[in-house]
């Protein structure tokens, strides 16, 4: 089997979008589908403060970030994969979680700020602005996973020393 | 208004928590390596750091001061992030699972981000009001995240270069991180705060 290293055109996807590659091992195999497990990255791998940091405390967390893609490729438990989401979709999901509910919290504040001017119902419009900005961005992840948008497709199988960072 | 202006400005890039206060230099140098990894840590900073800065300052306000308990500042506002760093996990989790598992990586990182406690800290030391450290919050976790990312497209366009054997990985992104350090000294007297 060839391993296409990561300055590959493989990441682009057929539409030329460019892709974020992780790598995720199967974990499990069932029908026509199965379950991956990503490797921690190398952030957290990088920082001093890994032995401390969740992210790094046993399988719990990665457990937790388990998803599924449709078996395509004849995958079998314990294979080492490359997968990748468009570049622009990774985008669009930070926005959505962080961005909206955010900029509502702020957008009501201030608008707060500027009418009556005082600290207690300047906090209670922004704890508002954040539940009025959350419920958006409910609605548009709803739309995102729709779309399609939030899952990771399959690129190529991963050499068995590859792990997220090529540098 | 334009004293709310001001101070963002200040806190953003004047007095860049990364590059002048060197606050958070782990994540700068450790999730800076591609510029998608950095704007999502960024983004999910953005946020923690905000929402860090609102609820601090209630604590700070109607706990902290009337019942002279300020010497528990520190371990209180510790406490405080990490509780907002896993309320935020399990709200983007509840949003949606697919969020949480695509943009989950990043949120624990940020409890052992110094600038998140950092600035809360900066907001007692200059009395702010709830506006003022909102904004402070958001406005100094908005030039963390513009950091991250220029030093993240640095590094992409420094990998593809030919750098001496000595120099190569960290010690040139050392170098090139005390260059743009350097050229955020060019802000330093533009505003008091």
């Amino acid at each position: 089997m060839t391993y296409p290293g990561p300055n590959s055109d493989l990441h682009l996807d057929p539409s030329g979008r460019t892709l974020v590659e992780g790598v995720a091992k199967v974990v499990e195999a069932s029908g026509a589908t199965v379950l991956l497990q990503p490797e921690v990255s190398s952030g957290c791998k990088g920082c001093v403060s890994a032995g401390l940091c969740g992210a790094m405390s046993g399988q719990s967390s990665l457990a937790a970030r388990r998803f599924s893609i449709a078996n395509e490729h004849g995958l079998q438990v314990g294979d080492k994969v490359v997968v990748g989401m468009a570049e622009a979709s990774l985008l669009r999901a930070s926005v959505t979680a962080y961005a909206i509910p955010l900029l509502a919290m702020l957008a009501a504040s201030i608008a707060a700020d500027l009418k009556f001017g005082k600290d207690w119902i300047t906090a209670l419009a922004a704890v508002g602005g954040l539940g009025i900005g959350m419920l958006v961005a409910r609605y548009r992840a709803g739309k995102l996973k729709e779309r399609g948008d939030l899952t990771p497709r399959f690129i190529r199988h991963a050499a068995p020393d590859e792990n997220c960072h090529h540098e | 208004m334009q004293s709310y202006l001001l101070l963002m400005i200040g806190a953003a890039i004047v007095n860049n928590v990364v590059l002048v206060r060197f606050l958070g230099l782990c994540s700068f140098m450790g999730v800076t390596t591609k510029v998608d990894t950095a704007v999502g840590m960024g983004m999910a900073t953005t946020f923690v750091l905000t929402v860090s800065s609102v609820l601090t300052w209630a604590l700070e306000t109607f706990l902290l001061v009337p019942t002279g308990l300020g010497y528990l500042r520190t371990v209180t506002f510790i406490l405080v992030i990490a509780a907002v760093v896993q309320f935020t996990e399990m709200l983007v989790k509840k949003i949606s699972p697919s969020l949480f598992q695509t943009l989950g990586i990043y949120l624990p990182l940020i409890t052992t981000n110094c600038s998140v406690l950092g600035i809360p800290l900066l907001n007692v030391e200059h009395h702010h009001n709830f506006m003022q450290s909102m904004l402070y919050g958001f406005a100094s976790a908005v030039g963390f995240s513009m950091i991250l990312a220029i030093f993240a497209g640095l590094r992409e366009r420094i990998a593809l270069a030919e750098v001496p054997r000595l120099f190569a990985g960290p010690p040139i992104a050392f170098v090139t991180a005390s260059l743009l350090a350097l050229a955020f000294m060019g802000f330093s007297g533009i505003s008091a705060n």
